[in-house]
């Protein structure tokens, strides 16, 4: 009888200890699996700041060169030898008669432009294009900058 | 009685002055200094010591080992400081009125040629090509004409736009209006206006229209940008030299020797295209060796 009572207990005994170790283990895994999420969220939060300041730093550079770029346009159509040239052509005047003068002109300040803008160390301006009548300065890949008429 | 004596006197001793002063190359070397007579004009001859003229002379000068040295005069004595003679041009040619000072030894300030210089002076070899345009008040109602390639048309039709119209020049210059058998157009002179005023007085409106050579309608036209317009031209290619006297054969030989090596070593187009960017669009040959 005593016998029984005692493999009874130490029976329940080792049932307790399983339940305990049992939920230790859930505790633990738990605990891990919790960890985890935590870990992968602050992830996920890294990630996303990451990625806002790096599309927000490129924007910024975009933003500068959009605003650069701003600058030229104002640069160019403030300029007067680009109006005096349409101004010129407006007259009725030829290339042959003076309207060259105007045209070379504008080249010159077209080149200075492009010659002045500079990225990386690389002309940020390929081509400066003035109107389908007029001239156009390209710096090609491959090629040097070289007049040409659009 | 006197008086006859003292003009017979001033007379011959104008004369001895002239002919004293005269200068060959010989003369020009052993004084040590090549004269520069300049009329300040375009970009040729800028009179702060700058010009394509002066660049070339200074070259010449250092050539034959002598000094340079700027003359200043103007159009109505330039062709009498190199002579030693006067002259007043009636009906194309060209009258000696006084004997005067030989104030230098070489011309050089954009000097077209035209027939009646010949006759008091000689030029060197031409070094750059010349036009007269026409050039009017950008509010003119007179349209430039298209042009046609062909000079010779080019030239009729300018001329048809300017029948009966009052038309500024110089006397006595290469934008002289009696040089170019102009009919049926009205020469206007303004006392006072040079050369360099010329499209300075069109852009104020004291005229409308006026010829101009393409050299100084370059410079003119990057002067006023937009308020004066070419309408086209009135005469064929034309040439541009030194005045050198009739007097100075060696010196002439000398100089056209020194102009054609500046020209065959590319110094020359070099020079021609500092002063005056864009010529080569209207006178390819300027680059030309």
């Amino acid at each position: 009888m005593r016998e029984t009572i005692g493999e009874e207990n130490g029976f329940k005994g080792r049932i307790i200890a399983f339940v305990v170790v049992l939920a230790l283990l859930f505790a633990a895994n738990g605990y891990v699996l919790y960890r985890l999420f935590i870990t992968s969220q602050s992830l996920v939060d890294a990630r996303k700041d990451t990625f806002v300041k790096e599309f927000k730093g490129t924007a910024d550079v975009l933003d500068e060169y959009l605003g650069q770029r701003m600058a030229n346009l104002n640069t160019l159509t403030n300029n007067l030898v680009i109006s005096t040239y349409y101004h010129n052509q407006a007259l009725g005047m030829s290339r042959e008669y003076g309207l060259n003068v105007s045209l070379n002109d504008m080249l010159d300040q077209f080149r200075r432009l492009q010659e002045a803008t500079v990225e990386d160390g690389q002309l940020a301006l390929c081509w400066i294009t003035a109107g389908r009548s007029a001239c156009r300065r390209s710096n090609e890949p491959n090629s040097k900058c070289q007049d040409q008429w659009a | 009685m006197r008086w006859t004596l003292r003009l017979i006197l001033c007379f011959v001793m104008g004369l001895l002055m002239a002919s004293l002063c005269l200068a060959d190359l010989d003369e020009i070397k052993a004084s040590g200094y090549l004269r520069h007579l300049g009329v300040p004009y375009a970009n040729f001859v800028t009179g702060d010591g700058e010009g394509l003229d002066t660049e070339i002379l200074k070259l010449y000068a250092n050539s034959i080992g002598v000094k340079y040295q700027y003359v200043k005069t103007d159009w109505d004595n330039v062709i009498g400081d190199l002579s030693g003679k006067k002259v007043t041009v009636k009906g194309g040619k060209p009258e000696v009125i006084a004997n005067v000072p030989i104030k230098g030894d070489i011309i050089g300030n954009g000097l077209t040629v035209i027939p009646w210089r010949q006759e008091i002076i000689d030029y060197s070899t031409p070094y750059f090509p010349n036009v007269i345009w026409v050039v009017a008040r950008a509010d003119s109602p007179l349209h430039p004409i298209k042009p046609t390639k062909d000079l010779k048309k080019d030239v009729e039709e300018t001329r048809l736009l300017l029948k009966d119209r009052d038309v500024l020049g110089i006397k006595n210059t290469c934008v002289d209006l009696s040089l170019y058998n102009l009919q049926d157009v009205r020469p206007v002179y303004k006392e006072g206006v040079t050369l360099n005023d010329l499209a300075a007085v069109l852009v104020k409106g004291a005229a409308e229209i006026s010829i101009l050579d393409v050299p100084d309608s370059l410079v003119a036209l990057s002067k006023f940008p937009g308020r004066i317009k070419i309408l086209g031209a009135i005469t064929e290619k034309q040439d541009m030299g030194f005045g050198i006297s009739k007097d100075s054969p060696k010196l002439r030989e000398s100089f056209n020797q020194f102009l054609a090596e500046l020209k065959s070593s590319g110094k020359l187009s070099e020079l021609l295209l500092t002063y005056y960017p864009g010529i080569e669009n209207y006178f390819p040959e300027v680059t030309a060796r």
